[in-house]
């Protein structure tokens, strides 16, 4: 039956291939977060001024005072239950926290990464036109400093130019706290407090997605296929998108694809200087404040996101190229 | 006639003038008072919850004191005030406290707060506040409520703070309603999974409208409050920024209306100082009373030897410290606590004026003789998030460094930190921040108690063990007459200025910020946890 879609196999046996790889990612977290100096007790007890009792007693109630090999199979019996435990610091389940949280990050996500790709292909097409011209250089140039530029510092000079000097945008949070009416104009407000972050966030991706655009266009274009293309008459607008750029995507779908992680792991900057709501900044709290079931929760949604992101490159392969087949 | 007339008609209106002018201009006067507005407040973190049963922590007080009452609250001069208790009287030598609780007092659901509920809150809920417990339980024997609006507390010794005490939300218990909470005690477990942990019922003048994670908590007027007309604003809105600098870029732009002093850079301040649109106080943190010190572990040979302590305190330029690494905002400390505790407050460390000859002086004789030029290494730690610590720490480098002394510097996050110094007492000098009010009792001898040497945060880290110091210590408490008190307190001050095992730096300043379109938004002695039912928009 299943070699009858071979794309169905392949999804089923690398999401099969995927379960010991998250086992591992899993120990992994684990170990590493318990290494870290500090504890969610000591870091509870601080807000609190607590006694030598009552950090004793937060440990006791946290597990932290059995063996880690214990904690860690506790830990791993739980998830077998899809339990991933309550988190210390909100007092919740873990998976109710991240569920309120994701919405927030998804939307920033989705906005910037759908930014970053069209505008990073459609700019490194047209640059790859017109190669080597002063427009060029300029996108560029433009293009590696917006490569080497810290998330966190463009966000604070964006917020510092829109937010402040100009007074066009909000600076931060994902609502405004006065006169907002439900509906439409909420949704617009909304919309005002994702553009400074999804312009930060999107800016580092699109300059990546540009470059390898413009460079893997630049080798298509002088291929010899196009130059028939071309002498059969085509127009220029049909060999750059369906000749050229289709050969030329390969390694920027396999670069978009990497980039999901990246973009995860900016979430944090982006989240934390712009106040958003999201994931990215309850991984930022979570650790401060050693909030080991809701790191490890956080940890194991991600890795499992950014496997999901790699099957969907990988599908994506064949759709762009047929000549990779499924086994 | 005529003239009696004009001279009559003009004084006149000179007094109607003068008046109006002396009323516009004071602050909070009555009749400039109106409803309306939402007052934003930027917090640093979620809270998570509003349980401030268990975790009194700073960021859950934030909302829940404007969703609770205490029984008594605190002036400005840390005088008890009455807040659900309208009056009181202490008797037996301060061994019975009896309380009158104020009539027709609703929680939010509709019901009326009594004695049985404040019973509740003291004997049931306080044992399990990881802060007030401390206290409370080695002096609380017996609560009663004799009548529905009488609460007695019978203490086994006389305990002069209390009163003090219970005017600050994390000394006292807010009152909770005990027909909600009384099928969810007997475990820190058991509180925090109640229900109300997340959807708070009290006696406040806000209650909770919105809680969106990670966004922000939105409160509303509660229209039965017992202190009407206040609140004042429609809505109190907290809003939680992790970010310091865009924190202050929301507050500048108008997008946050307060930001307590520890969320303000402190060399920020006199920048902010001239925003027309901005007002900077200068009151609102005598209850906390914080100061920053150096502590020196004694457990260390060379930060163990008095001398050295006493090298280092005489090395170090106060003045500067407070101007680099706060723009000079803070003032320069010369006690263990505040000057806002006056009645113990004394200046002893005062005599430590900078003296490079005695620092050198007294390093050669306590055998750590110069070698081209550096006699020993010591390191400072210090736990990321204040700032003002580590530029602290670079100053006493530069200052030590004349006397020989190589300061190599560390630094961690909060939890890292903590464990580090408090819990394995690893560390020779510790940048610490330190809440020294309302009373010494409460925060100011945890670092002097030869019993508080263990493993717990904020506890005796220097390891300073004085016998005359432990018996003044032991005894203060008991003493009801204020004079003695602070006359005890004065010599305690004097004996560890003298053995130096912290050295203060400097009063954080109470820099608290808010809109000029709002008044009266800090009207208590604690920043942090204030009620905001007094503040009105102009």
């Amino acid at each position: 039956m299943a070699g009858d879609y071979p794309l169905l196999r392949y999804s089923v046996r690398r999401i099969l291939q995927a379960v010991p790889l998250v086992f591992w990612v899993i120990i992994i977290n684990f170990t590493i977060i318990h290494l870290a100096p500090g504890d969610p007790a000591i870091y509870l007890a601080s807000v609190t001024e607590a006694t030598p009792e009552a950090y004793a007693e937060l440990r006791k109630e946290f597990g932290l005072d059995k063996p880690l090999y214990v904690q860690m199979g506790i830990y791993l019996w739980k998830l077998l239950h899809l339990d991933l435990g309550y988190s210390t610091w909100h007092n919740s389940p873990v998976l109710g926290v991240i569920i309120d949280r994701l919405p927030a990050t998804m939307l920033l996500m989705a906005t910037a990464f759908s930014i970053a790709s069209l505008m990073g292909v459609v700019l490194g097409v047209i640059a790859s036109r017109y190669s080597y011209s002063v427009g060029d250089h300029l996108a560029t140039l433009a293009s590696l400093a917006g490569y080497s530029m810290p998330i966190f510092w463009l966000g604070q000079l964006l917020i510092l130019f829109f937010a402040l000097y100009l007074d066009w945008l909000p600076s931060q949070g994902m609502y405004s706290m006065r006169g907002v009416e439900p509906g439409w104009p909420a949704v617009l407000d909304v919309l005002k407090h994702l553009l400074l972050p999804a312009i930060t966030y999107a800016t580092y991706h699109m300059t990546l997605v540009f470059r390898i655009t413009r460079g893997k266009m630049q080798e298509t274009l002088a291929q010899d296929f196009i130059l028939t293309a071309k002498s059969k008459g085509l127009n220029e607008r049909r060999v750059l998108y369906r000749h050229a750029l289709r050969n030329a995507l390969l390694p920027v779908v396999t670069v978009i694809g990497i980039n999901f992680a990246y973009v995860m792991a900016g979430s944090v900057f982006t989240e934390t200087v712009f106040g958003w709501p999201g994931m990215g900044r309850l991984i930022f709290e979570s650790i401060t404040a050693r909030d080991y079931p809701m790191i490890l929760g956080i940890f194991l949604v991600v890795s499992m996101m950014i496997m999901l992101a790699n099957l969907i490159t990988d599908i994506l392969y064949a759709l762009i190229d047929p000549r990779v087949a499924y086994n | 006639m005529e003239r009696r007339k004009v001279r009559f008609g003009s004084a006149a209106i000179f007094l109607v003038l003068a008046a109006v002018l002396v009323l516009t201009h004071i602050p909070g006067s009555a009749w400039a008072q109106k409803r309306g507005g939402t007052l934003v407040i930027g917090l640093e973190a979620d809270p998570g919850h509003f349980n401030l049963i268990v975790k009194p922590g700073t960021t859950v007080q934030v909302p829940a004191v404007n969703i609770y009452n205490k029984l008594i609250t605190l002036d400005f001069d840390l005088n008890p005030k009455p807040e659900l208790a309208k009056s009181w009287e202490v008797k037996d030598g301060g061994k019975t406290l009896v309380f009158h609780l104020r009539k027709g007092v609703k929680f939010h659901d509709g019901k009326e707060m009594t004695s049985e509920d404040v019973k509740f809150s003291l004997e049931k809920c306080l044992p399990y506040n990881p802060r007030s417990r401390v206290f409370w339980k080695p002096v609380a024997e017996k609560v009663e409520a004799p009548d529905k609006y009488t609460i007695v507390v019978r203490l086994k010794k006389p305990f002069a703070p209390l009163l003090t005490v219970m005017g600050v939300i994390f000394g006292g218990p807010a009152i909770y309603p005990k027909h909600l909470w009384k099928d969810h005690v007997g475990s820190r477990k058991a509180f925090l999974n109640a229900p109300y942990s997340k959807k708070p019922v009290g006696t406040g003048p806000f209650m909770l409208k919105e809680y969106k994670k990670g966004s922000h908590v939105r409160l509303v007027r509660n229209p039965n409050y017992w202190n009407a007309p206040k609140p004042y604003a429609d809505e109190l809105v907290i809003r939680f920024v992790s970010d310091a600098n865009t924190r202050l870029i929301a507050l500048e732009k108008g997008e946050i209306d307060y930001l307590r002093a520890a969320l303000i850079p402190w060399d920020q301040a006199a920048r902010l100082k001239k925003n027309p649109k901005l007002v900077v106080l200068d009151k609102g943190g005598e209850a906390t009373g914080q100061v920053e010190f150096m502590l020196l572990n004694m457990r260390r040979p060379i930060t163990g030897n008095v001398k050295v302590r006493q090298a280092i305190a005489y090395a170090l330029d106060k003045n500067q410290i407070s101007q680099l690494a706060t723009g000079g905002t803070a003032k320069v400390a010369d006690g263990i606590m505040h000057s806002a505790m006056k009645w113990a407050h004394k200046g002893s460390f005062a005599q430590y004026k900078q003296d490079l000859k005695m620092a050198n002086r007294l390093l050669d004789e306590a055998g750590y003789p110069m070698r081209g030029g550096k006699r020993f290494s010591l390191t400072v730690t210090w736990a990321k998030g204040r700032g003002f610590e580590g530029l602290a720490a670079e100053v006493i480098k530069q200052q030590l460094k004349k006397v020989g002394i190589d300061i190599k510097i560390e630094s961690f996050d909060r939890a890292a930190t903590l464990k580090k110094v408090y819990i394995n007492h690893d560390f020779d000098i510790m940048m610490q921040f330190f809440t020294t009010g309302p009373d010494p009792k409460i925060s100011v001898t945890r670092v002097y108690d030869r019993n508080n040497i263990g493993s717990a945060n904020f506890n005796n880290a220097p390891s300073y063990i004085n016998v005359g110091v432990q018996r003044l210590l032991d005894a203060e408490w008991q003493i009801p007459d204020v004079k003695k008190r602070g006359a005890a307190w004065r010599q305690i001050v004097d004996m560890v200025a003298a053995d130096a095992p912290v050295i203060p730096l400097f009063e954080t300043p109470f820099v608290h910020t808010h809109s000029a379109k709002w008044a009266d938004v800090v009207t208590r002695p604690y920043c942090a946890y204030c009620t905001r039912e007094d503040a009105y928009q102009k």
